[in-house]
């Protein structure tokens, strides 16, 4: 397996999804190749990087805009209608 | 985000009883509950703040139309969160679309015989350590609407909103093997943009 075969399958092995013949070859790619290591290593930070960007936006939890919610209420009364 | 970050409890049936009576407090009660939360999801789909509320007013008509569709003992944040991402892609899908950006060019490149061209090298900290400040939460927020469109869909609602490779492909008409596809690049395509700020000097 080379690099690129290796980024090909990084996503099915992260989610163990390779037979095991080619898993075994993806692991054997990264024992002799030292930037695969740090590519799976930052595949890994990206995933968790681009999971937790917005959890502080919505742990804030601010109160809702009161014009938006005055929106929302006033649409609803003409949707009624 | 799915059930973990919500903090409410099933909804009642007394509550539901109320909102489907047409009980407008009931209504404003569930609005000022859940806007907030429900326009930060909305932003991450539309960047203009204007669609970005309509999107949540147009999901909480629909929700209001659809209380009958509602499980009882379901979230109601979930089902709402659901209904709001709809609202959202429903607006991306009625604008004009502007031809993409290729993602080509984010991704990995390699010589004839299969090696990287740019070797990877180690980052400046681990994810949990660049998440402590939040200026790097932003950087992350800025590349991810940096990606084309078709990818950049894939890759919230997957990974940001949890949907599984079947409702995802369901909801923007795609195959489930282009789904995977269209994940894996753009994961990769964000990586490459993370990986310019975050790469550590080559020696």
């Amino acid at each position: 397996m080379n690099c690129r075969e290796y980024v090909e399958f990084l996503m099915a092995y992260v989610n163990d999804e390779l037979p095991p013949d080619q898993a075994d070859a993806f692991r054997q790619h990264i024992s002799d190749c030292p930037p695969c290591i740090n590519y799976l290593e930052t595949y890994h930070d990206t995933l968790e990087l681009e999971k937790r960007a917005y959890e502080e936006q919505e742990a804030l939890f601010e109160e809702a805009p009161e014009n938006l919610v005055k929106a929302i209420l006033a649409a609803r009364g003409e949707d009624k209608a | 985000m799915t059930d973990s970050t919500d903090n409410d409890h099933p909804a009642t049936a007394s509550l539901l009883a109320r909102l489907r009576a047409g009980e407008e407090a009931a209504f404003e009660l569930m609005v000022r509950a859940h806007a907030s939360r429900l326009l930060g999801v909305a932003r991450r789909f539309l960047p203009s703040e204007d669609d970005a509320r309509d999107a949540v007013q147009e999901a909480f008509l629909a929700a209001f139309r659809n209380l009958e569709g509602f499980q009882e003992g379901a979230r109601l944040s979930t089902w709402l969160h659901r209904i709001t991402v709809n609202a959202a892609l429903m607006k991306l899908r009625s604008r004009r679309r502007r031809p993409e950006e290729p993602i080509d060019e984010l991704l990995p490149q390699f010589d004839d015989q299969g090696l990287s061209t740019h070797l990877p090298r180690e980052w400046i900290g681990h994810a949990h350590e660049l998440l402590e400040r939040e200026e790097v939460r932003k950087f992350v927020r800025a590349s991810i609407h940096k990606l084309p469109e078709s990818y950049r869909l894939v890759l919230l609602l997957r990974d940001i909103d949890g949907w599984d490779t079947q409702e995802t492909a369901r909801r923007l008409d795609l195959t489930t093997g282009a789904v995977k596809i269209r994940l894996h690049r753009a994961r990769l395509a964000l990586r490459t943009l993370l990986a310019a700020r975050f790469e550590v000097e080559a020696s």
